[in-house]
């Protein structure tokens, strides 16, 4: 029976690496830009997604998708952090400000109408705040599903969401007073 | 609920939902079937950009061809260096040729006088000289050797490229001595013809050279 569970669990992973690894590896590249440390950064994903397997309900749904993406961008990201404080300087650490994969904000921006001034605020909210944002409306997850995949606590995460939200409340505020 | 905070909540809601999509069109871009055909798109970029590259070798090749052939000079056997009034030419053969080819067709007239072989160092060497009465020479040399290197006078001549029985032949006839020289190398043996003949009697000769 275990040595069933334990096959299950690997072709899990096996299937994960077949299918995102590519897409992982570029991630970490992008964020670190040193091939050894990207191969790292994935590695370390992989052992978090393979601990969380069960958050993978469907392997091909956007939800999956999307949780790979993420814990792989957070890893290089922390990666990176970790390397700053050992004093390895990375060319270009405006890269972390435009990881590929994520929204461009002054087109989104554009494209709804909002101000100048709701691009700065989005573009000024931590890589957590947009996990979070992207997680609560667009997969529709709960805080305290969220909380779980963030390995954080459900009322940090409500507290974080409302900044963010007062944040956001007082630049469009201006904006309409300003109109 | 006041206008901004409407406002506020449909801007989370959009960025939220763009953020999602944004990520999933990534990875999906990942896929095996669109990194296929992205593959097989960067195919056909690379066979685009080796089939530029092989036409811009093509025209060049081409251009070196017809710049050598302006300049009188012979690109396939032989090296050709045109100078002022002078030609320098080098056997470029892969290796040394093993046989001389000796005529077996000389113009009426002409009678063997001198025949030499391994006249120099390496026994590579071989001359025949055919005379008719006391000015009419034909002098044929021959060489072996791969490192042959020599100039010829290209003061008023008229040269011309010429394939007889497969072999490249250059030949420079003099305009004010009424001389014609053949040059041409045969499996790596470099062959001069010296004389003041016509040009049909030279290529006559040549037609004639046979393998010892």
């Amino acid at each position: 029976m275990l040595t069933i569970l334990l096959q299950v669990i690997q072709t899990v992973i096996e299937t994960i690496e077949k299918k995102y690894r590519k897409m992982m590896q570029y991630v970490s590249y992008s964020v670190l830009k040193d091939h050894q440390l990207a191969e790292d950064a994935v590695q370390e994903s992989l052992l978090i997604i393979d601990k969380n397997q069960h958050k993978l309900e469907d392997l091909d749904s956007a939800r999956a998708k999307n949780y790979i993406y993420t814990v792989t961008k957070n890893e290089a990201l922390h990666m990176a952090e970790k390397n700053f404080k050992n004093n390895v300087t990375f060319s270009d650490p405006e890269t972390f400000n435009n990881i590929e994969g994520d929204v461009d904000v002054n087109s989104f921006c554009d494209e709804y109408g909002f101000s100048a001034g709701v691009s700065i605020a989005l573009n000024q909210l931590s890589e957590a705040d947009k996990d979070m944002i992207c997680y609560r409306y667009g997969g529709g997850y709960s805080f305290r599903e969220i909380a779980r995949m963030m390995d954080t606590d459900e009322a940090i995460l409500r507290k974080r969401m409302e900044r963010a939200r007062k944040k956001l409340r007082k630049i469009i505020k201006e904006d309409n007073e300003r109109v | 609920m006041s206008y901004n905070k409407r406002q506020t909540d449909k801007l989370i809601r959009r960025y939220g939902k763009a953020l999602f999509a944004a990520r999933v069109n990534f990875v999906d871009s990942f896929a095996p079937e669109k990194s296929r055909a992205l593959a097989f798109h960067n195919r056909r970029l690379r066979l685009r950009r080796v089939a530029v590259v092989a036409l811009i070798l093509i025209l060049a090749f081409t251009m070196a061809l017809g710049v050598a052939s302006a300049l009188k000079l012979q690109v396939f056997n032989f090296n050709f260096a045109q100078k002022a009034g002078y030609a320098e030419l080098e056997n470029r053969g892969a290796e040394n040729g093993k046989y001389f080819y000796e005529p077996t067709y000389v113009p009426k007239g002409y009678k063997l006088t001198e025949k030499m072989k391994n006249i120099f160092v390496g026994d590579t060497a071989a001359t025949w000289t055919y005379q008719a009465g006391d000015k009419a020479y034909i002098n044929i040399d021959e060489d072996k050797s791969r490192y042959t290197k020599f100039g010829i006078n290209t003061e008023n001549c008229v040269i011309e490229k010429r394939v007889i029985n497969g072999i490249e032949v250059s030949l420079y006839m003099r305009t004010d001595t009424y001389t014609i020289s053949a040059y041409m190398q045969i499996n790596g043996t470099f062959v001069e013809i010296h004389s003041r003949i016509s040009k049909n009697e030279m290529i006559a000769i040549i037609k004639g050279l046979q393998k010892e």
